[in-house]
């Protein structure tokens, strides 16, 4: 088994490596040849009107944005060879300490909505699939539909009227406690609960069709046995596929609801990042980004062999 | 095997949840609970607290402190200066018996250190570049020679970004001219006491005995305006938008902070006004006519009630004439007048001969792009505005909402017939929008596009060799006359706390903000 997994890995490697190359070629890229000086829009920002043009040419000198593309792209690979991703031309703070500093509170909320939308969405699931056309299927198709059509900026918005503003019980934003955690939770994981629901309970619908199904309820075990220890298992691979696209997209920043809640996550500071040209940071963000994104696409392959046996990690003999 | 998969991925579940529970960790704060002992001011502020002048202004002292006028003043650094006959010299007498929060005395030493530090840490900053030598005359004299004249030389020592005064004890290796800043060390009332990057800052009071006055400041970063206002409304945090250069909260939300019993909302001008440039050099708007038509066809009075809440006050002139530098613009106002718009674009020459609503000249429809930079609050709305208006006097505007580094490359090429953006204020007048927009010498390829003559190059230079308010206000008087730009209203600050707040006073500069004098009523 061990085995099997490194020869796996070993095979997802290089791709794996081309992946994140790309995906940091392609933000640098991006934002090198979109109009826009960095240096005047970082020193306008900064003091809020614009800079003089004696300014601008120090801050290009200073930073080398004066110099060719493939100079600058070679020497922030190169440092990143080094183990340095540079520092940010806003903040002046090395961009690793700035992605350290807001990685926690993003996976702490992506996980926290991962776990919100994976409980009440598998239990609805599940139920709706068991139950199809009772009130639980009923109300399940009432989660998944406001889930999916509610924008999240618009549900945290209302939650933070009602929560903290009308009953005052609830903080309006920060980062803290638990009771931080609740409302953007919720906002955040809404739309995922949605989609989780709808892959479990097609899922489940199909894998309870399937005769081993009839074998089992054939046999006389009853049907939370049958449910549980059959059924479950088999239908959960899609939820897996889909939870873990699911959670790299929202480790990849949240940026609406990090906004909204004054979540201090990677997803706001990416934003204004962008708008600043702030490449160090973009770069470095999206390289990071990627090599997440890219590891947690190997874990869920993995997975699948864990939950389903029947399942061959590919590539293995 | 069915057993150990189940428990396996039982227990992946609930470490999930565990991990997001854990991680988030215990430390959750509560409301402003104050007790007779201490009093605790929660502000919310747009940036994180190393990139925020106004809350670090508490903390830090700039060299030269700036009066209500934008000019550079003695403060709590420097008693007096002196200037050369060539300007090339300026000698300080520092102030005595000021400490830095570690205990490091402020003398000719510290601030020869810090000057010549700078130097290298902040040489990015021209100010800096123009240094040649300084030397220390007694313990509290100090002297800079410039290798050249910068007139600019004192303001720029009242900039936050650049004079922010720190002691040899705040970098590391210590006293290292090139060292790195490792610690918040300032002379400010205030000291850091906890930073968390992105997140918080905590700084309390330095001397104690101030009983009636806050003696500790939580300043939360949140990032997004209504979110901020929510916070204000929910008694999450005690005050918002005294922390931000420009108008932090939205206009929209002033009536409902207005209407909340428990809020209070005060207005500050900074002599700030939101205006479109003219392309004065290529395009329908090099005619002075078109230019005066725009300025009489837009009821500002209007705009402001209807789209801004009647919160900012509507701008008829370039700068306020309140200045003595802009007193000139006393009754030069441009008015609502439509007629007399539409009479201006028939003496230039444009007249509507096809009927279709639209004034044409030798076959060409008139037309102005109106570039917006994308994210320039109100910006859309009033596009809109200032669209209906032209129209009714027989001009087509394109409006055009672009990303702000595609905006700002249309202004470099001049791709616009009317740019919006907003002018400088305390402290970046007078000089700013002379220096910064109009005067031939200012390389900014965007600005070649704008108002330009020699008789204003004139007037510009005598006023920055003078220093003299007259001149200034020449130079005003005659960019209003010449339809330069359509002002349209002042982008007054914005403050609102809870009522339990007081003592809060507008700082002189839109860069600080002045939490000393702030106390909570019991």
């Amino acid at each position: 088994m061990v085995s099997d997994v490194g020869a796996f890995i070993a095979k997802r490697l290089p791709w794996a490596v081309l992946t994140i190359f790309l995906a940091s070629l392609l933000s640098f890229s991006l934002l090198y040849f979109s109009p826009g000086n960095s240096a005047e829009m970082i020193l306008s920002a900064e003091m809020g009107h614009e800079p003089t043009q004696e300014a601008v040419q120090s801050f290009v000198k200073n930073f080398g944005l004066d110099e060719h593309f493939i100079s600058q792209y070679l020497g922030w690979m190169s440092n990143i060879l080094h183990g340095s991703f540079g520092s940010s031309l806003r903040t002046g703070d090395p961009v690793l300490e700035e992605f350290m500093a807001r990685f926690p509170a993003t996976f702490i909320l992506a996980l926290s909505a991962l776990s919100f939308a994976l409980i009440i969405g598998v239990s609805f699931g599940v139920l709706s699939a068991v139950k199809p056309n009772s009130w639980l299927d009923y109300l399940g198709n009432v989660i998944a539909s406001t889930g999916i059509a509610i924008p999240s900026f618009w549900l945290g918005l209302l939650l933070i009227f009602f929560f903290s503003i009308q009953l005052n019980i609830l903080p309006s934003f920060g980062y803290g406690g638990l009771e931080h955690l609740i409302l953007p939770t919720i906002a955040l994981g809404s739309h995922q609960v949605a989609r989780i629901l709808r892959v479990t309970r097609e899922s489940m619908l199909d894998v309870l069709g399937e005769d081993y199904i009839v074998f089992a309820y054939a046999k006389g075990l009853t049907e939370k046995v049958v449910v549980i220890k059959h059924a479950i298992r088999n239908a959960l691979n899609p939820v897996v596929t889909q939870a873990g696209l699911d959670l790299g997209y929202l480790l990849g920043g949240t940026v609406i609801i990090e906004q909204v809640f004054g979540w201090p996550g990677i997803g706001s500071f990416l934003l204004t990042s962008v708008m600043a040209r702030d490449f160090p940071v973009v770069s470095g963000f999206v390289l990071m980004i990627a090599f997440l994104f890219v590891l947690i696409n190997l874990l869920v392959d993995l997975s699948y062999s864990i939950i389903d046996p029947r399942v061959k990690l590919e590539g293995v003999k | 095997m069915v057993e150990i998969n189940r428990t396996f991925l039982s227990c992946i579940a609930i470490a999930c949840v565990v991990a997001a529970l854990a991680l988030a960790g215990c430390t959750g704060e509560q409301k402003n609970q104050n007790s007779p002992e201490q009093q605790t001011l929660i502000v919310g502020g747009y940036r994180d607290f190393k990139g925020c002048s106004q809350v670090k202004a508490n903390v830090f002292n700039t060299f030269l402190d700036i009066g209500d006028d934008g000019r550079p003043q003695p403060g709590k650094l420097v008693e007096s200066w002196e200037i050369s006959d060539d300007g090339k010299e300026y000698t300080f007498r520092l102030s005595q018996g000021v400490e830095f929060h570690d205990g490091t005395e402020w003398n000719s030493t510290t601030a020869k250190w810090f000057f010549e530090w700078c130097s290298n840490a902040r040489s990015t900053n021209i100010v800096f570049q123009k240094i040649d030598d300084v030397e220390t005359e007694g313990e509290y004299t100090v002297k800079i020679s410039l290798n050249e004249q910068y007139g600019a030389f004192l303001k720029d020592l009242t900039s936050p970004w650049r004079s922010e005064v720190i002691p040899p004890t705040a970098v590391k290796p210590e006293r290292s001219k090139q060292g790195e800043i490792v610690d918040f060390i300032g002379t400010g009332p205030f000291k850091v006491e906890e930073y968390v990057k992105g997140q918080k800052a905590v700084i309390v009071r330095v001397k104690e005995g101030e009983e009636s006055k806050v003696d500790k400041i939580i300043f939360k970063t949140i990032e997004d305006s209504q979110s901020r206002v929510s916070a204000l409304r929910a008694g999450d945090v005690d005050i918002i938008g005294a922390t931000e250069h420009h108008a932090s909260i939205p206009y929209e939300s002033v009536p409902t902070l207005k209407e909340d019993s428990n809020i209070v909302v005060k207005r500050q001008s900074y002599g700030r006004v939101q205006t479109l440039e003219f392309n004065c050099v290529d395009g329908p708007a090099k005619d002075i006519n078109v230019r005066k038509a725009v300025n009489y066809a837009i009821n500002r009075e209007d705009m402001v009630e209807k789209l801004l809440a009647g919160v900012a006050p509507p701008m008829p002139t370039i700068l306020t004439p309140r200045y003595p530098f802009a007193n000139s613009l006393e009754g030069k106002g441009y008015p609502y007048d439509p007629a007399k718009s539409k009479e201006l674009l028939s003496e230039a020459g444009w007249e509507d001969t096809d009927n279709d609503g639209i004034r044409e000249k030798n076959g060409e429809d008139l037309i102005l792009d109106y570039v917006v930079p994308k994210g320039e609050a109100n910006a859309n709305s009033i596009a809109v505005f200032v669209q209906s208006e032209l129209e009714e006097v027989g001009i087509k505007v394109n409006v055009q909402i672009m990303e702000r580094g595609a905006a700002g490359k249309a202004e470099d090429e001049g791709n616009f017939d009317l740019y919006l953006h907003h002018m400088y204020g305390i402290p970046g007048l007078p000089e700013g929008p002379l220096t910064g927009i109009y005067w031939s010498e200012n390389p900014d390829p965007g600005d070649k596009w704008k108002y330009h003559s020699e008789e204003l190059d004139s007037i510009i230079e005598t006023a920055l060799s003078s220093g003299k308010d007259e001149d200034y206000a020449k130079a005003y008087g005659l960019l209003q006359e010449e339809h330069a730009c359509v002002p349209l209203y002042d982008i007054e600050k914005i403050v609102a706390h809870k009522k339990e707040v007081k003592g809060f006073e507008f700082s002189p500069s839109i860069y600080r903000a002045n939490f000393g004098t702030v106390y909570l009523e019991k």
